[in-house]
């Protein structure tokens, strides 16, 4: 049976946030996420609460959405009711890339028996996977689109990379990047870039190929940068910190929306192999350095920071972002990158001024909880 | 102990066991090993240490006496301690206002378990003061038992969390209802002679706002010493160590309650410390080589009389606990979220009695029960039977709850 994409509204986005639970304690992770979940069951507005791989994360889907605002306004509303909800439980909720110090030999696997099976597959690494992405899904005709737009979005992983860099602690420690998360993604066997395929029977092929010799069961196998994903008919973007804040998250998938809107719209871009070239190149950069990293133009042979060059790259869609609404939005990720400033460096000053991991930890959870632009979340009466 | 060795020993080695050093090395190892040896078994180690006190004790060998206990005080008040202080900062006033219906549950444990524990022991023949006195003493949950396990389990989540939150309430309430009910158990003593009771009312008075004033002393003079340090670990771990010994020495010399006073240490390190100068300690390796002391000297310190009237009459009691403790939490479960069957669990978590808590509180009140031997008998055989199945009910519940993570889990 040959693999099906299911083809979707164009434009359409969603968004998978993973979060930290956290006890009030000491700010280490609690292992709460099922209690959580019982909360969580019936939802009063669109979208869905998960579990993940470890008793300390939990994961926030929101609805299908059009627009920026329609979707923020969806991320706050579950984020607020999380949030009410986890109040009771005498739990926070936070943001950010990686927890700064927790211990990932104290993580405890998600009951499940997918989860059960990575535990035994991947041994230490389920564990260490306890990071927290950022994932945005947006809607292609076809198949083959799908194939084009992974490709073509490749070029710009870096600087989704640069732009949600929330993950400058890890294991108690400063690991001196601005992305630490992305580390833990890079020691899994199919991770990193999909093959350069360029049509969907192709792709199909290769996964029937690779599904035949066992080497995985199912496109959640791929633990790729950017992949497509058939059965929501979406490309999904994997490479994002959850950022410190709600309007980050909305922001990114917005750039993502706007980024596909000018892909699709010059059909005379086609993807090239060797467009890769210096992808892990620049990639690494943008972990290690985050928007002051080094990019690498394959195209020109030209080098600027990725903050520049998401700069430039904005500059060329403020059109395309008026037709689709994503203009502020853009503003704000706009300002983020001129001053070279990510929520890594947000973090970075907030340990500067406490000296204390857990201080961070607790900072992190009252951004999180706080940042809306309606601040509902922590003054709203508790209701059940 | 030395008087038995001393039979058989050659003069100068039996000696040694004078020291209370060597009494100290040789507990804590061979504490240990018995605590090892029940993990093996998936118990709690805790109970190694317990039964181990219990055989050494007034109970069974008498080796372990009062002297010796004595010699050993200032490890078990550090470790005592150490946990209470740990235990005041589970209680998170933030989450009680948030999560209302845990300040009814701990309301209605704290009425039900003393309205409950009164009428037994007055149909056990004790009198209405005394009932009170002692039903007042029930109430508490043993508070180092509940904290050493939930470390040891590496407990987290709802039931272990209510536990905690719970113990902490249900202590300082016994603590406080015990003392003020200690003027009315003498007044009854010295036959109703009214000119004893202004003297009486004193001493309660003095203990429990002396204990307040204590807590909140020493937490001011913690904070301001934490923010002058900084965050660094191993300042805050010095001071925080440094304010509890302060305190239980301050304790001892003013005759306040060490009990009372870290509690409030620790609600206000919670609470109060809104900058958070002072950084969450764990104190770890340092507080589990205390712990084995405190729980053999606390397991030496039960009374427990063998006799079938006794030991069921304590059962009764410990009956008539369960059920008060069970009823009101079970009936205020579904207004919360932690569902019918863990209510139960966080009833069962709450059942470990203190005898040092016990005794703390019985000792200014000691001389009321004097003539009472047979029917004191019943309540500290509850206590130590308590003492040795409490640690097995706070693992069972936190286990059932699927909320223990720890080495020993």
């Amino acid at each position: 049976m040959s693999l099906d994409f299911a083809a979707s509204r164009p434009l359409t986005l969603g968004v998978e946030l993973e979060l930290q639970c956290l006890n009030t304690r000491d700010y280490d992770l609690s292992t709460t996420a099922r209690d959580l979940l019982a909360q969580l069951a019936k939802l009063p507005c669109e979208g869905e609460v998960k579990p993940e791989i470890t008793q300390s994360m939990i994961e926030l889907n929101t609805g299908v959405h059009d627009r920026h605002d329609t979707l923020l306004a969806n991320l706050v509303a579950l984020r607020d009711v999380m949030v009410r909800k986890a109040e009771l439980l005498n739990v926070r909720i936070a943001g950010g890339g990686t927890h700064p110090f927790q211990m990932w030999s104290d993580r405890r696997i998600f009951e499940g028996e997918r989860y059960e099976m990575l535990w035994k597959k991947f041994g230490y690494l389920a564990k260490q996977f306890t990071v927290f992405g950022l994932h945005v899904h947006v809607g292609c005709a076809d198949g083959d689109e799908a194939v084009r737009l992974v490709h073509l979005m490749s070029e710009h992983v870096p600087a989704f990379v640069a732009l949600s860099a929330a993950s400058p602690f890890y294991q108690d420690q400063d690991t001196r990047f601005a992305s630490s998360r992305l580390t833990a993604i890079n020691a899994f066997p199919l991770s990193g870039t999909m093959p350069f395929v360029t049509t969907w029977s192709e792709f199909a092929s290769y996964y029937e190929d690779m599904k035949r010799i066992g080497v995985i069961e199912s496109m959640k196998d791929f633990y790729w940068d950017i992949r497509p994903k058939p059965e929501f008919g979406t490309i999904e973007l994997r490479v994002c910190d959850t950022p410190l804040t709600i309007e980050k998250a909305a922001a990114l998938a917005a750039y993502a929306q706007t980024l596909v809107h000018a892909m699709r719209t010059d059909r005379s871009l086609m993807p090239t192999e060797y467009a890769y070239a210096a992808y892990r190149h620049n990639r690494f950069n943008a972990a290690r350095y985050g928007l002051s990293g080094e990019w690498v133009d394959v195209k020109g042979g030209a080098t600027c920071d990725l903050g520049e060059m998401v700069c430039r790259t904005i500059d060329g869609l403020w059109k395309q972002a008026e037709e689709i609404g994503t203009t502020v939005p853009l503003q704000a990720l706009y300002r983020s990158a001129a001053a070279r400033r990510s929520d890594a460096d947000v973090l970075r000053a907030i340990y500067a001024e406490t000296q204390s991991f857990s201080d961070v930890a607790h900072r992190q959870a009252d951004i999180w909880e706080t940042s809306s632009a309606t601040g509902a979340a922590r003054r709203a009466p508790t209701a059940r | 102990m030395q008087s038995v060795l001393a039979d058989w020993l050659p003069r100068g080695i039996a000696s040694v066991f004078d020291s209370p050093l060597i009494l100290f090395a040789t507990l804590l190892l061979v504490g240990y090993a018995c605590g090892e040896a029940l993990t093996r078994l998936r118990l709690p180690r805790m109970t190694g240490y317990i039964v181990l006190g219990l055989v050494l004790g007034d109970s069974v060998l008498g080796w372990l006496g009062p002297e010796q206990r004595e010699s050993l005080r200032l490890f078990v008040d550090v470790s005592l301690s150490l946990l209470l202080l740990e235990l005041g900062q589970r209680l998170d006033l933030q989450w009680m206002r948030r999560e209302r219906w845990l300040w009814m549950m701990a309301i209605g444990e704290i009425a039900f378990t003393w309205l409950l524990s009164f009428t037994a022991l007055t149909l056990f023949g004790f009198t209405h003061v005394e009932s009170a006195f002692l039903g007042a003493i029930v109430i508490a949950t043993s508070p180092a038992v509940v904290m050493y396990m939930a470390r040891a389990e590496a407990a987290d989540g709802q039931v272990s969390n209510r536990v905690l939150t719970l113990a902490t309430l249900n202590s300082l309430a016994a603590f406080a209802c015990a003392t003020a009910l200690q003027p009315f158990l003498h007044y009854e003593r010295a036959g109703g002679d009214l000119g004893e009771i202004a003297h009486m009312l004193w001493q309660p008075t003095y203990r429990l706002t002396g204990s307040l004033m204590l807590g909140i002393a020493v937490f001011l003079l913690f904070r301001f010493a934490a923010r002058w340090y900084g965050k660094p670990t191993v300042a805050q771990f010095v001071l925080a160590i440094g304010m509890v010994v302060l305190t239980v020495g301050i304790a001892h010399a003013l005759d306040l309650s060490v009990l009372c006073a870290m509690l409030v240490i620790g609600m206000l390190v919670k609470n109060a410390d809104r900058s958070r100068h002072i950084r969450h300690i764990d104190f770890g390796v340092t507080s589990e080589v205390l712990c084995v002391i405190l729980f053999i000297v606390a397991g030496a310190s039960a009374h427990f009389t063998g006799a079938p009237a006794i030991v069921s009459a304590a059962v009764v009691l410990i009956a008539a606990r369960f059920a008060a403790k069970l009823v009101p939490i079970v009936a205020i479960a579904p207004l919360t979220p932690l569902g019918l069957r863990r209510a139960g669990l966080v009833a069962l978590g709450l059942m470990p009695l203190s005898g040092f808590t016990a005794l703390v509180l019985l000792d200014p009140a000691a001389k009321a029960f004097e003539d009472n031997g047979r029917l004191i008998a019943v309540f500290l055989t509850a206590v130590a039977l308590l003492e040795i199945v409490g640690p097995l009910l706070v693992q069972f519940a936190f286990r059932r709850a699927r909320e223990s993570h720890g080495a020993d889990a």
